[in-house]
């Protein structure tokens, strides 16, 4: 018996997914980078790719790999490799490869079969892609390679009325047209993450990439809102085991550094997960669900066990399975909470779940 | 808990007439994606709103497009909301079922609440 699971709900990724290719009308990539978020690459690339993906995406060319060798057969674009790599295995295991440099792109085609590649603009958010280079990328021999694809990425999307949104576009836009001039007219532009899926139609082109609205989070709380006011189903809920559950008086001190203590006579929850498994540390004012209510986190969280205050009134018994984060719909707390609890973000809380927590595949969790 | 429950049966033979007798009929009802689907598909989904409308006690006037019915994976069909009727679902758990056979197809909703 696991103490501790993350479940993945399936039908609901499928949903997510069907629910963002229905509203940006393109194809769709299926960001899987990161282990999927922490929702396991295999498990969720493989269900992406049976629910409609038309793309996977992901950083590391080893990850690439690891889908194709899987099984996977829809087009798999790593956008994150260095010179360097070992590019000839991209092109053995018929994996697009983002080219965001002239030292990558010399090396790239150097290879015969004829690479497949996406050049990467650096647009304005000032991390990968060409820049400076451009000019002199422009005078490349490009004989030797396919180019499928050219994309760049948003900084700010999750801000729609930003400005650099538009300058972003426009700057793509200008840069695709100098590709054009030299006679490279890449079948496929991307450029929109979640949020401008969600946001901002005119970045939606002929693909989109969606990383954590795919698994039912929204891309920014404060600015887009919560899952549910984007229509998103979160595919995640995280559980796991009481331990123990103890009768403890008023004024014990719990955990190390003795960071609080009971204010009254109540019962008290060990949670089988710590973090190592991904719970944030300086968790406050967030907790578990458990009995029909919410248990908050009383003291440290340690490595591999946290203490909650479930009341003295609770008919919690050790091996009750807490909901540590699920969808709210029942009052627990959400993966939003957890992150605002811990001055992170969603995304952090579910792709730094630990490989000690096993992630549990079906077509119904919640 | 369960907060409301819908059904409709369709006659996919009559279905059919009016889809070919009325033009604009099938872009009115039917999403993009939801058109490429044969009619007997058509009917069932057709039924499907009607029995979603039902089952959410909304009187007329919903868009048809705001309940679009895909598959999932696991056979499944499912709804997608939007606009107006996503604030009528309200984040409930809707279950759908459709079947079809002898000339009919029919539709089941359930929509449950925590």
């Amino acid at each position: 018996m696991n103490r501790a699971e993350a479940r993945i709900d399936t039908d609901r990724l499928a949903i997510n997914i069907a629910y963002l290719k229905s509203s940006s009308k393109t194809d769709l990539m299926a960001v899987v980078k990161a282990d999927a978020y922490g929702h396991g690459l295999l498990g969720v690339g493989l269900s992406a790719e049976k629910a409609g993906a038309d793309w996977l995406g992901v950083a590391l060319l080893e990850e690439a790999i690891t889908l194709r060798t899987h099984g996977v057969r829809i087009p798999i674009l790593a956008w994150l490799v260095s010179p360097g790599a070992d590019f000839k295995s991209a092109v053995d295991h018929d994996i697009d490869i983002a080219v965001a440099s002239i030292a990558a792109f010399k090396e790239v085609a150097a290879l015969s079969g004829k690479p497949r590649i996406h050049i990467e603009l650096d647009t304005g958010m000032t991390r990968g892609g060409f820049l400076d280079e451009w000019q002199e990328f422009l005078v490349q021999d490009f004989s030797t390679v396919n180019v499928v694809g050219v994309f760049s990425h948003f900084a700010r999307a999750d801000e729609p009325s930003e400005k650099q949104n538009d300058e972003q576009l426009n700057r793509f836009n200008h840069m695709v047209a100098e590709l054009a001039k030299i006679g490279i007219n890449p079948t496929i532009k991307h450029l929109s993450n979640s949020a401008a899926t969600l946001k901002n139609p005119s970045a939606h082109f002929n693909l989109v990439r969606t990383g954590i609205s795919m698994y039912g989070l929204s891309p920014d709380v404060s600015s887009l809102g919560s899952s549910r006011d984007l229509l998103l189903k979160p595919v995640m809920q995280l559980r796991a085991k009481l331990h123990l559950v103890k009768e403890v008086p008023a004024g014990a001190p719990v955990g190390y550094g003795a960071s609080a203590h009971t204010t009254q006579d109540t019962k008290l929850g060990v949670v089988a997960m710590g973090y190592a498994d991904g719970i944030p540390r300086i968790a406050k004012n967030v907790g578990v669900f458990v009995d029909g209510r919410r248990a908050p986190v009383i003291g440290r969280v340690s490595m591999d066990q946290f203490v909650v205050d479930l009341g003295a009134d609770s008919t919690a018994v050790s091996g009750d399975w807490v909901i540590v984060f699920g969808d709210g719909s029942k009052g627990e707390y959400t993966a939003d909470d957890w992150g605002a609890a811990s001055l992170s973000i969603n995304y952090e809380i579910v792709t730094r779940i630990g490989p000690r927590v096993p992630r549990i595949y079906a077509h119904h969790v919640y | 808990m369960i907060d409301g429950i819908g059904i409709d049966v369709v006659d996919i033979d009559r279905f059919k007439a009016s889809l070919e007798r009325t033009p604009g009929l099938s872009e009115k009802l039917f999403t993009s994606a939801e058109r490429e689907k044969p009619v007997n598909s058509l009917a069932a989904r057709f039924a499907a709103k009607e029995a979603l409308a039902k089952a959410l006690n909304a009187g007329k006037g919903l868009s048809w497009h705001e309940a679009e019915v895909v598959n999932l994976e696991s056979g499944k069909p499912a709804f997608l909301f939007r606009g107006e009727i996503a604030d009528l679902v309200d984040g409930a758990e809707v279950h759908l079922s459709l079947s079809h056979d002898a000339g009919i197809a029919s539709a089941m909703v359930i929509v449950e609440r925590v």
